[in-house]
């Protein structure tokens, strides 16, 4: 199996507070994986650990590998940068910079980064709008700041940010999180397009959504990796007792 | 939402337990019809159908309302298909108290199959009331007794065409019991998630 991510022997401290606690995981390329599990009990955590976002948070210790698609990104020569590069991020309250046109959102880490010459930016954008079922909505006013588009509109364009970079592998903390069902459900239709390309890691914490969109789930308690498995095989017979309850709203 | 959803499964058992009752009346009614009594199996059999339908609807809706999984979907999903099996047996009751009522003819292989048969619905009536999975082994192997007399009825035809109607009870009988056993087959596909 051609695996975009894997996680050995994996350990995350906040100080003396071990919040990850040994994890072996492995995530298949191009498909949906959802990591879910009750609040607190480590995925969002354990997300920031496959671009290194973790190492912003001072304090946080890593011990054990995460390699992206067969390269241990914590390795000392590997540059955090060109991880984030390789690996967008979508965060559950939409980000779009509000003193920057929509335009201009999803143009400006192609210009930070000085990654496409000008003419082919407005290029890039347009396919990035394009991919993030965006376009539509916002080619007759690109110049328009993004806080006239609503949650769900706000939640593709940061999409279409991170896709403008031309990532590998997308993670997805939370992203509908504080979306109301109509830009839940195009964000769920989005990812479904997606998945033929891109390996996106989705942050849950609602079984139903990871029943509905992904095609791997990851079942996370207190920092132990529970159960893992195809979803429909989780969903329909988990084999551990926790999972069961998990899902079925039995736990705590 | 979790009480919800228990709530509406614990109807589905009530129901299924009607159903469960019900199919073993239209048994015994179709038993005697054999020895000569003839009883309203049909009425039986039409209750049945419809209180199917009830739990049909409410499986329907408990699917919709609470999208259940893992042993719940499970249950939910096994209850529509012991619904069919349950109306299936009241349904072939009737047919045999039909054919004892028309055909004429001995009944030998029948009446010794009956209580095979009967013992089988009984039993995979227990085995989904508890999910007692130990009681499967005992289904398969009445299934068998059961599938052996009818090889034997359909024999004997052609010796003496006239045990027709032995071989057209015999028939539903065995259909009967595979239901029972179709029954314990979704036992352990509750309990273990295997589909037998």
């Amino acid at each position: 199996m051609n695996l975009a991510i894997e996680t050995r022997n994996l350990h995350v401290y906040y100080g003396n507070n071990h919040v990850i606690k040994g994890v072996d995981l492995q995530i298949p390329a191009k498909g949906i994986f959802a990591l879910m599990g009750p609040s607190g009990c480590g995925k969002s955590t354990m997300l920031r650990t496959f671009n290194r976002l973790i190492e912003l948070n001072d304090g946080a210790r890593v011990e054990g590998e995460v390699l992206l698609f067969g390269k241990n990104i914590y390795s000392p020569d590997v540059d955090p940068i060109g991880i984030r590069r390789q690996v967008g991020m979508v965060f559950q309250y939409p980000n779009p910079f509000p003193h920057l046109t929509i335009y201009d959102n999803v143009a400006l880490g192609l210009k930070l980064n000085r990654l496409l010459p000008g003419e082919k930016i407005r290029e890039r954008v347009e396919w990035a709008l394009k991919k993030a079922a965006l376009w539509d909505e916002v080619k007759d006013r690109l110049d328009d700041y993004p806080s006239n588009l609503s949650g769900g509109q706000k939640q593709r364009l940061v999409i279409a940010r991170a896709l403008a970079m031309k990532p590998r592998v997308l993670l997805m903390d939370e992203p509908t999180a504080n979306i109301d069902p109509v830009g839940t459900a195009k964000i769920e239709e989005l990812l479904f397009e997606l998945k033929e390309e891109y390996t996106i890691v989705l942050v849950t914490h609602s079984p139903a959504q990871a029943a509905r969109v992904s095609d791997w789930v990851a079942f996370l308690y207190l920092g132990k990796l529970i159960e893992v498995g195809p979803t429909r095989k989780v969903f329909e017979n988990p084999e551990h007792e926790l999972t069961e309850k998990y899902v079925t709203g039995a736990l705590g | 939402m979790r009480k919800l959803l228990n709530i509406g499964i614990e109807q589905l058992k009530k129901m299924i337990e009607e159903m469960a009752t019900g199919s073993l009346e239209a048994l015994e009614s179709a038993r005697a019809s054999i020895e000569g009594d003839f009883n309203s199996t049909e009425e039986i059999a039409s209750r049945l159908h419809i209180i199917r339908a009830e739990v049909l609807d409410l499986a329907t809706e408990l699917l919709v309302r609470y999208s259940p999984v893992a042993t719940d979907l499970r249950f939910i999903q096994s209850a529509i298909d012991v619904s069919y099996d349950l109306y299936r047996i009241s349904r072939y009751a009737m047919e045999i108290e039909r054919t004892a009522r028309l055909v004429q003819g001995p009944m030998e292989l029948s009446k010794k199959a009956f209580p095979i048969a009967e013992k089988a619905v009984r039993i995979s009536v227990v085995a989904f009331r508890d999910l007692d999975e130990t009681l499967v082994g005992k289904l398969l192997e009445l299934d068998k007794q059961v599938d052996s007399l009818y090889i034997l009825s359909l024999k004997a035809l052609n010796e003496s065409p006239e045990r027709a109607g032995d071989a057209l009870v015999m028939r539903h009988l065995e259909r009967i019991s595979d239901h029972a056993k179709e029954i314990g087959a979704r036992v352990i596909y509750i309990r273990e998630g295997r589909r037998l």
